[in-house]
């Protein structure tokens, strides 16, 4: 390949590789764009912010290129990035947003200019109500010297106080063209040939979802070249893909092979019960399955269980298990 | 029932001299008391056995009453004119204040505190715990604690009840009494009363089957009492995964016993899945009542749990498994430790969550890798923790292991 050999999993991974630096460089977001620039001219009085949107269409970026320009070489320092899915209380938030604001405390009577610091958190609406309710205390309570980020894909799993605090910005999808342009412009980059072909199966297999394509985009391409059947192959090694076969397995009464699967999925790759139910969901319907609302309120009920339960091994082996019985019967 | 007089208490005497003085020196702006300690030690019944002796009307409310403010102006306003009129005393004794919640009892706590702060006539209130509610009231109160009653004294009360009733017991099985109670004096008279009603098979405190043997003899008992005391007598526990287990939880976690046994062992389908639905139904309970801290569900737990798996698991041969997977597959609990901070790592260097990673990230980055001739300095370049660095490199030559393989 002529590429420059990478040094670190960020020269050599496209998604950190390409992924824009500057506001202006963000793919296909020009209004949301505009209007950050706008309240950027008066950082002091920037509100509190909350991107909403779908999966990999530049809501994280976004934030992390506001942070930089907004504070400047620093950034880093100054910027504090939570996962809200990782840890769904409100325990490490409150302790790393009350860590964070007293190091700035220290820092401002050195009278540095800074005016703010920045906490982006990432997947806010996995949270519990309750710990969204103490963390609209936390947005108070920091917010002389701390401006929030809050990203969700779902704005009607934020609460509305928290909504209320915000100004909102809702991400659009991206459109096909935009998206195989922006992967063709890649692979010229890489000096990669490609199968146009191949381009439109990433887009319509993920969806709209630029990471997920240059995931895919680049898995492809070490497999040789971006090939429709490279590009299958690399979607079979994707999270998505791996609880689909779960499902099917599980159907066709294999139910023992589908949880060990399954417990492998949750406790090596570390995917949430949350999210396997998620894509359970989507794997279910494109099962084309006779009764498929069936299968919907099986789900609902499962991960309305697993919410409520403390044993999340239990509540999806025991939704495996309803799976099975359904596919042996049909 | 029995009506105990004050000179039949035992337990806590300064506790109880402190609320025979408050009650004779009280005066116009008296603070209320506030009886605080765990159930059953005679807060209550000694409130009751004053009111007797000191002839004093009470007036009680308890958590079952719904305290809103509106309900304790209705009590208590009356007493204030009636008290005055007919020269009767008055007592209010509100049980299990520790009940009272800002919520449903809208405007009760505050009233409550308002009226304490000129308090005009006698109130004795009682609690368990100390919460917020309790908190607040504390501060315009005096408090008197009560202690569980001590064996020694206990047993003291056992045998004079059961000298006033004409009643007797082996030493045995008042030692079990004594012990079952800990210094709950209301459940050693119940414990006792039961026993005198026939129900000789006093429960043995010592919990004496541990999780294996618990297991084996739920589903081979022949009876749904049979199966009900087995779970009643092991040695288990009620905690919650998420929040992280010691070994010593994770083996004696019930639920986690249960479904590691049910699902290793060979049963059809059918029957799997009903008993993993109620498994699955019982978790709720259970997450519920431990996200509320509502502990006091949990003693309804081992007849429910005994209900829901009981007849659907007649002969079906289930045995004692610690573990959900066979041994063939244990490797991944290994591989799932090892790797869990180099995800976590890896997640926030890639700026996202570790689920997503996990879907979305780590096999492409595999892929890219393990076709990278010089992964290992990469990955060393990035990951700083070395024994991190260390496993995903493992995991490299792995993935390479496996493709030459195929």
């Amino acid at each position: 390949m002529p590429q420059v050999e990478a040094k670190n999993l960020s020269d050599l991974m496209w998604v950190e590789k390409y992924r824009p630096i500057k506001l202006d460089d963000v793919v296909n977001q020009k209004e949301i764009v505009e209007s950050l620039k706008n309240l950027m001219k008066e950082p002091a009085e920037m509100p509190h912010l909350l991107f909403t949107g779908p999966a990999g269409v530049g809501k994280t970026t976004t934030a992390l290129c506001m942070s930089r320009q907004l504070l400047g070489e620093d950034w880093k320092r100054d910027t504090l990035e939570l996962n809200a899915s990782d840890e769904r209380g409100i325990k490490m938030v409150r302790e790393r947003v009350k860590e964070f604001a007293s190091v700035f405390k220290i820092r401002t009577s050195e009278k540095e200019e800074r005016k703010f610091r920045i906490i982006i958190l990432d997947e806010a609406d996995e949270m519990t109500s309750e710990a969204q309710t103490a963390l609209r205390r936390i947005i108070e309570d920091s917010s002389e010297t701390t401006r929030f980020v809050i990203i969700c894909n779902y704005l009607s799993q934020i609460i509305e106080p928290i909504r209320s605090r915000c100004a909102i910005f809702r991400f659009k999808r991206i459109e096909k063209e935009i998206i195989e342009n922006h992967l063709k412009s890649l692979c010229k980059k890489e000096g990669l040939k490609y199968d146009d072909k191949a381009i439109s199966q990433i887009f319509e297999s993920t969806n709209g979802d630029l990471r997920h394509s240059i995931n895919i985009l680049q898995t492809a391409s070490v497999m040789g070249s971006v090939s429709v059947s490279n590009v299958q192959a690399s979607l079979g090694l994707t999270g998505k893909s791996k609880v689909s076969e779960i499902i099917k397995m599980a159907m066709s009464g294999k139910f023992n092979d589908a949880r060990v699967k399954l417990l492998e999925l949750t406790a090596v790759y570390g995917m949430s019960e949350f999210d396997f139910l998620k894509y359970a969901y989507e794997a279910v319907y494109s099962l084309k399955l006779s009764h498929p609302e069936d299968f919907a309120s099986l789900i609902a009920e499962y991960d309305y269980r697993l919410t409520h339960g403390s044993h999340p091994e239990i509540q999806l082996t025991a939704f495996l298990a309803q799976l099975s019985r359904i596919g042996t019967k049909q | 029932m029995i009506h105990p007089k004050i000179s039949d208490f035992v337990g806590n005497e300064s506790s109880r001299k402190k609320i025979v003085e408050w009650l004779k020196k009280w005066s116009d702006g008296t603070k209320p008391l506030l009886l605080v300690g765990p159930p059953g030690v005679g807060k209550t019944s000694y409130v009751h056995a004053l009111s007797r002796e000191f002839d004093i009307d009470l007036i009680e409310l308890n958590a079952s009453d719904t305290r809103n403010k509106n309900l304790l102006a209705q009590v208590v306003y009356p007493i204030f004119s009636n008290s005055s009129l007919t020269g009767r005393k008055f007592l209010l004794f509100l049980d299990e204040i520790d009940g009272i919640s800002n919520r449903e009892d809208s405007g009760g706590l505050d009233f409550l505190i308002d009226l304490f702060k000129e308090p005009s006539i006698r109130v004795i209130m009682a609690a368990n715990k100390s919460n917020e509610a309790i908190k607040k009231i504390s501060k315009v109160s005096k408090i008197v604690t009560f202690s569980p009653i001590p064996p020694r004294l206990s047993m003291l009360y056992l045998d004079r009840i059961l000298k006033l009733q004409n009643a007797s017991m082996n030493e045995e099985n008042k030692i079990a009494v004594v012990r079952n109670c800990f210094g709950d004096i209301r459940s050693l008279l119940n414990a006792t009363q039961a026993m005198k009603a026939g129900y000789t098979t006093i429960k043995n405190p010592i919990l004496d089957i541990d999780v294996e043997n618990m297991i084996g003899k739920f589903f081979s008992a022949k009876t749904f009492d049979e199966a009900l005391d087995i779970v009643q007598r092991a040695d288990i526990s009620y905690s919650d995964p998420r929040f992280g287990q010691s070994s010593e939880d994770r083996r004696k976690d019930v639920l986690g016993a249960f479904f590691s046994s049910i699902v290793m062992s060979k049963i059809d389908i059918a029957t799997l899945a009903v008993l993993l639905d109620r498994l699955s139904e019982l978790d709720v309970i259970l997450g519920r009542s431990l996200a509320m801290r509502n502990w006091k569900i949990l003693k309804y737990f081992s007849l429910i749990l005994t209900k829901s798996l009981f007849y659907e698991s007649r002969n079906k041969f289930i045995r004692y498994n610690r573990y959900s997977i066979g041994f063939e597959n244990m490797g991944i609990f290994s591989r799932a430790q090892g790797l869990r901070k180099t995800l976590r790592t890896l997640a926030e260097y890639f700026h996202t969550s570790r689920s997503k990673f996990g879907s979305f990230y780590f096999e492409p980055l595999k892929q890219v890798l393990s076709r990278s001739g010089h992964y290992e300095d990469l990955i060393r370049s990035t990951i700083t923790s070395e024994k991190e660095a260390d496993v995903m490199i493992r995991e490299i030559a792995r993935t390479n292991d496996k493709e030459d393989k195929q």
